[in-house]
């Protein structure tokens, strides 16, 4: 029985079927400021954002949520860490939440457009956005 | 009937698994016509007949493994004819028959009373829904299948590019949409229900976001969506600005090369595009996309921008050059049309 | 105690040494010279593991399917991607995986089992193997590019045409056809082999069962690949050339297509399974250590199910359309196709009853099989039945029942056979412990995988999606089914690693290890590169079960064919019913030409997916040297007319027509040809009924009857100097050979012009209907046969002119005149359907 090209045949198949090891990282980052939204349940807001009711995944990329991948908006990564909404207000919850259920009239600018999303609902979202802390190295 | 009453115990009792949610059912076991129904009994006698036979073969099977003392002295030929050949022969037979009759049963271009007549053409990756002899007048929609409760239901199927195939499970089997043919398949709903069918053959990238919902209403119902549809949409009140930007911003992005919106017909932008659905009445469906967002400003919104984003290799480009202002007012200006 | 109890207690003394010269000449050149052996005990070896090596690879694309399905909102891969991905899945399981393994396996234990030294072409096996390894990585490795098809492995048009203008079908469609041209190259060999290299007495009604199952799967092959070639042949000249055969808005229909492919792809399942069916029908007896019971009814089953495959393919087309009678029948037939699995798995029951089981890991495979078929047959009967396919059909209900039938009815019979050939393979035993927890593992992962997708099809989840709504109650289904793959994949690289430890460190194996009763076992292990020392006479199916004795009167040389005295590679050729000695074929020693060939070839098919057609062409034509170089080596003469074989009999070395195996190969390739050009004819008159008017409204310009007339004449004139050749090569006249060759290409060269010239005088342009490309299709296909022959015949002019002293050119001559009159019959057919029928109708 030839074994030359026998060996390199099998070689040739582990080194295809090989597995690539991916590497995992992550670290903590410090929360400034509040993050406890007033009446927001995180789990409820991510139910929202994953039907995707109000179309905010068609335009911001929201960690956690399927779907989820729009470029039009910027990326949610890292919600509770940033120090600005919509590039004018401080990040807390009630702006936030503000923010979320009208945008215009915050800034009638801007493409955000108000979706009809209740505050209630806004709360939610906002505590599920509060839980973000990851961003992309 | 009695099967499907097993059949809903076992849906129920979890063996199934959850129902559909909101988005309307697209389970064949959870028919809402007569057709779906009778393939639904027909689909668990079947189920129950094999489980049988499944069942007794491997017993046989196991008979042989772990008790092979008593096995010994069977005449195996008689054994191989009447399994084998005889039992099988006379199963298939009796399927054959009940097959033509169930086919026969789930046929209704016979039935007495006059269809409604609806052609719906597939296009990469939505479907165009037209009601051709309407007492007002064609109508030309999208996505959304309208129909009265009881009444038979002709649809035309074609399509405008490559294969695809139209399936509302709950209402009954496929019927495939191919270049050059007119094939025809005539539903029933039983009850008032929204239901989601979804393109069953392969037709390209986004394959699996090619979604249609079926909305069977009372006929009173009915036929007061076919008023509100084939009526031209009111120009937006004067005072509200953002919707006269709006309808501005629709007609002068071009939206109106591929798109049709009734009453904007003259101009130099006219609406009059036939490459993509109309949106005569767009704000009034349950889905935009063909199933892949729920209606309403932020989808559309999200939509217009970046489509590509959503449903990537859908025939849109994504309009991200629309400025803020511009984006939103298009958005609400399409969601007022209902 | 029975003969089985005897086979089991006899313990055969050692082997002695084979004589030298018979070890010598069938001994493997070492180093890299090694690539150079077309022997079927390298080849089929290395055949094996390369369709292994497939199924990892098409294993490794279901596991990122499965990833990517887990939970909704996938993000594994892109729409375009996972649609690469399970395009490329299907295509790499069923093209470079299922068929190509059950081929390998053919040719590795085939020889063997019927008790010879090699089948009858060995370099035509070393070719095939070549081209596929070529073929396939590069099909292949267009994923590493993401430049893979992507159109599903049914490449249904006008999504693959029209609305696909990147290379990624191309892929297909040029990388898999050439694969299938090597798959009929097998089909000759197999076939040949079964007919012609028998050993002494296993006439057909002794013929191993397993042997049965790959004559009907090869015969499936020759009559279920042609046609899919035309097909690929007519999509890939619609996509580089816009010849509109598939287009609606030209005439074309897209539901040819579908008969084309499916016409291929019904009897492709039962292509898979018979083989595997066989190899089951092998191992099962072993393992209850008694025949198995119903022989004929076997082979009849066997043969019946490769029938009826071929009357049930519109079952794949339930959808579209198609008048309701017409579903009736396709309903019926494959219905009526379970009838012989349904014997087949009564008569596998049935052995065992007869039996004590004995559940080592083969036998538990064989069971596993049992199991997962059975089950994947009923619900095949389930989707036979029409209204419930308009359901299921193309939801993931048809995706779990077509992997219960294909992963249970192929896959668990194909490791069973790796398990249980092992030790004839590497001389060494497989590791039990190793192989029990592999069988569980792939049993259960299997049927958590597949079992959830049945309810998931009947919820409504059709197939090929990349992405699901997460509101639909798919979710949980669909997550049981990635952790059942993720097992799955466990129990294979567990069955795997049992493989491959055992092949270099398992502990050596005892002669016959499982006290089977088949040939193949009586050789020494592992089996030596001669195969049997001598060429036994059998008297039964189990000739080791029947005289125990036996593999020590091989191992004494005590049968035909002891030694090699002239130093030659030979076979025994006898009767195809009665298997008498009829003759010694001379085989080919090691030789690169099949490996360049098929290097030539590669680059031929390869180039041609970037459009660089000279660089296609060169290429193809330094192949057909190799291969011209190949056939001028062929036909050694013997300084002796006939040789002693041992026991006192004396048979020739050389013989030509019926009895010869080169004819039968010519003969077979004419009748796996016919179904191509009968599928082409079939695409004419299709074209022609779902069209409203013949010639279509608004195509003016028509075929001139006169010119037809001269083309036919010419044409019909160039058959008689060919119906003369094996005439003239009888009394070996070798210049009048010559003299007819040379008639005959002149007369066709002729012929083919007017043909030609009927086209151009047409004013038909192929580029503008369907039926005008089709009119230039009907006559191309036949003049390329013609081109070919004329190559044949230049070829074979020039061999019987020069007469070169080692070499002889008979059936070269005779094979000529065959194909040439067969391209003659094709030429004159058509003209007579697209010139002169129209008229008459």
């Amino acid at each position: 029985m030839g074994r030359g090209p026998l060996r390199i045949a099998a070689t040739a198949v582990l080194g295809l079927s090989g597995c690539v090891a991916l590497a995992a990282c992550g670290d903590g980052n410090a929360v400034q400021g509040n993050r406890e939204v007033a009446g927001g349940e995180a789990a409820r807001g991510k139910a929202i954002l994953t039907a995707n009711t109000h179309g905010c995944g068609g335009c911001h990329t929201i960690p956690g949520i399927p779907n989820a991948h729009g470029t039009v908006g910027p990326p949610l990564h890292g919600m509770a860490l940033r120090g600005y909404v919509a590039g004018r207000l401080p990040n807390d919850p009630g702006n936030l939440v503000r923010w979320i259920s009208g945008p215009q009239e915050i800034d009638p600018r801007s493409a955000m457009p108000d979706t009809g999303i209740t505050t209630a609902e806004a709360a939610h979202v906002a505590a599920y956005l509060y839980t973000l802390r990851d961003i992309p190295k | 009937m009695r099967t499907r009453a097993l059949g809903a115990v076992l849906v129920k009792g979890g063996l199934v698994g959850g129902l559909a949610g909101c988005g309307g059912t697209q389970s064949a076991l959870d028919p809402r016509g007569p057709a779906a129904a009778t393939i639904a009994d027909f689909s668990w006698i079947l189920f129950a007949g094999a489980a049988v036979i499944f069942i007794g073969t491997m017993a046989l099977a196991a008979y042989g493994v772990l008790l092979p003392d008593r096995t010994k002295g069977v005449p195996p030929i008689r054994f191989i004819l009447w399994g084998g050949l005889v039992f099988p022969g006379v199963t298939l037979l009796v399927l054959t028959v009940a097959t033509a009759m169930v086919g026969n049963a789930v046929d209704f271009r016979t039935h007495p009373e006059e269809p409604l007549r609806v052609t719906v053409v597939g296009n990469m990756f939505w479907w165009e829904v037209v009601y051709p002899d309407l007492p007002g007048g064609p109508l030309v929609t999208a996505n959304e299948l309208r129909i009265p409760v009881g009444r038979p239901v002709e649809v035309t199927v074609t399509t405008r590019d490559v294969i695809h195939s139209f399936w509302v499970p709950a209402l009954h089997g496929k019927m495939d949409l191919i270049p050059g043919r007119m094939n025809r398949i005539t539903l029933i709903a039983s009850e008032p229900a929204i239901l989601r069918g979804q393109c069953a053959e392969f037709c390209g990238e986004q394959h699996a976001w090619m979604a249609l919902f079926v909305v069977a209403l009372d006929p009173a119902e009915f036929d007061g969506w076919i008023a509100r549809q084939q009526a031209v949409p009111e120009p937006p009140d004067p005072a509200d600005e953002q919707l006269v930007r709006g309808r501005t911003a629709f007609l002068e992005a071009g939206c109106g090369t591929c798109h049709v919106i009734r009453g904007l017909a003259e101009g130099p932008y006219a609406a009059v595009g036939q490459l993509g659905p109309d949106l005569t009445h767009v704000g009034s469906r349950l889905s935009i996309g063909a199933g892949v967002l729920p209606n309403g400003v932020g989808p559309l919104a999200a939509w217009i921008a970046g489509v590509q984003d959503i449903k990537s290799g859908a025939r849109m480009p994504s309009y991200s050059t629309l400025d803020g202002e511009t984006l939103t007012a298009l958005a609400r200006y399409l969601e007022s049309l209902k | 105690m029975t003969s089985v109890e005897e086979a089991r207690a006899y313990e055969p003394p050692p082997p002695p040494p084979s004589p030298p010269k018979l070890a010598s000449v069938w001994a493997q050149p070492k180093g890299w010279r090694q690539l150079t052996e077309v022997n079927n005990t390298f080849i089929g070896v290395l055949y094996v593991g390369t369709g292994l090596m497939f199924l990892v690879l098409g294993g490794i694309l279901a596991l990122m399917i499965r990833w990517h399905l887990a939970q909704p909102g996938g993000t594994l891969l892109t729409a375009e991607q996972y649609n690469q991905v399970f395009t490329l899945h299907g295509t790499t399981m069923m093209f470079l995986f299922a068929v190509p393994i059950m081929e390998a396996s053919s040719v590795w234990l085939m020889p063997l089992q019927l008790g010879a030294r090699d089948l009858p072409f060995p370099r035509v096996s070393a070719y095939g193997f070549w081209c596929y390894l070529f073929g396939g990585l590069m099909a292949y490795s267009s994923i590493f590019f993401w430049v893979a098809p992507d159109s599903g492995w049914f490449l249904y048009p006008p999504l693959s045409t029209e609305y696909s203008p990147g290379i990624n079908n191309d892929f297909w469609l040029l990388g898999i056809g050439f694969i299938e041209i090597s798959a009929i190259a097998q089909v000759v060999e197999v076939v040949v082999g079964i007919m012609k290299t028998r050993a002494v007495g296993m006439s057909l009604d002794r013929l191993p069962i397993y042997s049965w199952y790959v004559l009907v799967t090869a015969l499936m092959i020759g009559f279920a690949f042609p046609p899919l070639i035309l097909g690929d042949i007519l999509m890939e000249i619609e996509r580089a050339v816009d010849w509109p055969f598939f287009d609606a808005a030209r005439g074309g229909d897209p539901i040819l297509w579908q008969h084309l492919f499916w016409f291929f792809g019904h009897p492709e399942v039962y292509i898979i399974f018979l083989p595997a069916a066989g190899l089951v029908s092998t191992i099962l007896p072993t393992f209850v250590q008694r025949p198995l019971v119903g022989y004929t009814w076997v082979v009849l089953a066997a043969v019946a199910t490769g029938f009826l495959s071929f009357g049930l393919w519109v079952h794949h087309m339930f959808t579209t359309g198609l008048p309701h009678l017409s579903l009736s029948f396709f309903s019926a037939a494959s219905m009526a196709v379970a009838i012989p699995s349904g014997i087949q798995v009564f008569c596998w029951i049935a052995t065992i009853w007869t039996g004590r089981p004995i559940l080592k890991v083969p036998f538990l495979y064989v069971l596993g099989f049992l199991f997962i078929f059975v089950a994947g047959g009923l619900t095949g009967v389930m989707v036979a039945a029409v209204p419930f396919d308009w359901q299921a059909h193309d939801s993931y209900f048809v995706v779990a029942h077509l992997h219960y039938v294909l992963i249970g009815g192929m896959v668990f019979p194909l490791f069973a056979a790796l398990v249980y050939y092992l030790p004839l393979a590497s001389g060494r035993m497989p590791n039990e412990t190793l192989g029990r927890w592999g069988f569980w593992l792939t049993f259960i992962g299997f049927n958590v995988t597949f079992f959830p997708m049945h309810i998931l099809g009947l919820k409504g989840m059709p197939r090929r999606v990349y992405d699901y709504p997460a509101e639909m109650g798919w979710n949980e289904l669909n997550l049981i089914a990635s952790l059942g793959a993720a097992m799955l994949a466990v129990g294979i690289v567990v069955f795997f690693t049992d493989l491959c430890w055992s092949w270099f460190r398992g502990p050596k194996a005892k002669r016959n290890p499982w006290n089977a009763g088949t040939l193949e076992w009586a050789t020494a292990l592992p089996s030596p590169d001669t195969g049997f020392r001598s060429i036994p006479e059998i008297t039964g199916h189990y000739p080791i079960w029947d005289d125990p004795t036996l593999p020590e009167k091989i191992d004494r040389g005590r049968f035909y064919m002891p030694d090699s005295p002239h130093g030659d590679r030979e076979t025994l050729r006898t009767g195809t019913v009665d298997a008498r000695p009829e003759q010694i074929l001379v085989l080919p020693k090691p030789t690169w030409l099949p490996l360049l060939a098929a290097v030539a070839t590669t680059v031929c098919f390869g180039v041609a997916i970037f459009k660089l057609y000279w660089t296609s062409l060169a290429a193809g034509l330094v192949g057909l040297a190799f291969i011209l170089i190949w056939m001028w080596r062929s036909e050694v003469r013997s300084p002796d007319e006939a040789r002693d074989i041992g026991l006192g009999v004396r048979v020739p070395t050389y013989s030509v027509g019926p009895r010869s195996h080169a004819w039968w190969a010519m003969v077979l390739l004419v009748v796996m040809d016919s179904t191509a050009y009968g599928g082409l004819v079939f695409a004419y008159l299709f074209i022609w009924t779902v069209s409203e008017s013949w010639p279509p409204a608004g195509i003016e310009a028509t075929l001139d009857g006169g010119l037809a007339l001269v083309t036919a004449a010419l044409i019909l004139a160039s058959s008689l100097p060919a119906a003369f050749l094996g005439n003239a090569d009888r009394h070996r006249r070798r210049h009048l050979i010559a003299l007819l060759l040379a008639a005959m290409l002149a007369l066709g060269i002729a012929g083919g012009w007017m043909s030609l010239a009927l086209l151009w005088d047409s004013g038909l342009d192929p580029k503008r209907h369907a039926y005008t490309a089709l009119v230039w299709m009907m006559v191309l296909f036949p003049l390329v046969h013609l081109g070919i022959g004329a190559v044949m015949a230049a070829f074979t002019l020039v061999k019987a002119w020069v007469d070169p002293p080692r070499y002889r050119w008979s059936h070269a001559a005779r094979n000529t005149g065959l194909w040439w009159q067969w391209s003659v019959a094709q030429m004159l057919f058509s003209l007579a359907v697209i010139v002169f029928y129209p008229d008459l109708a």
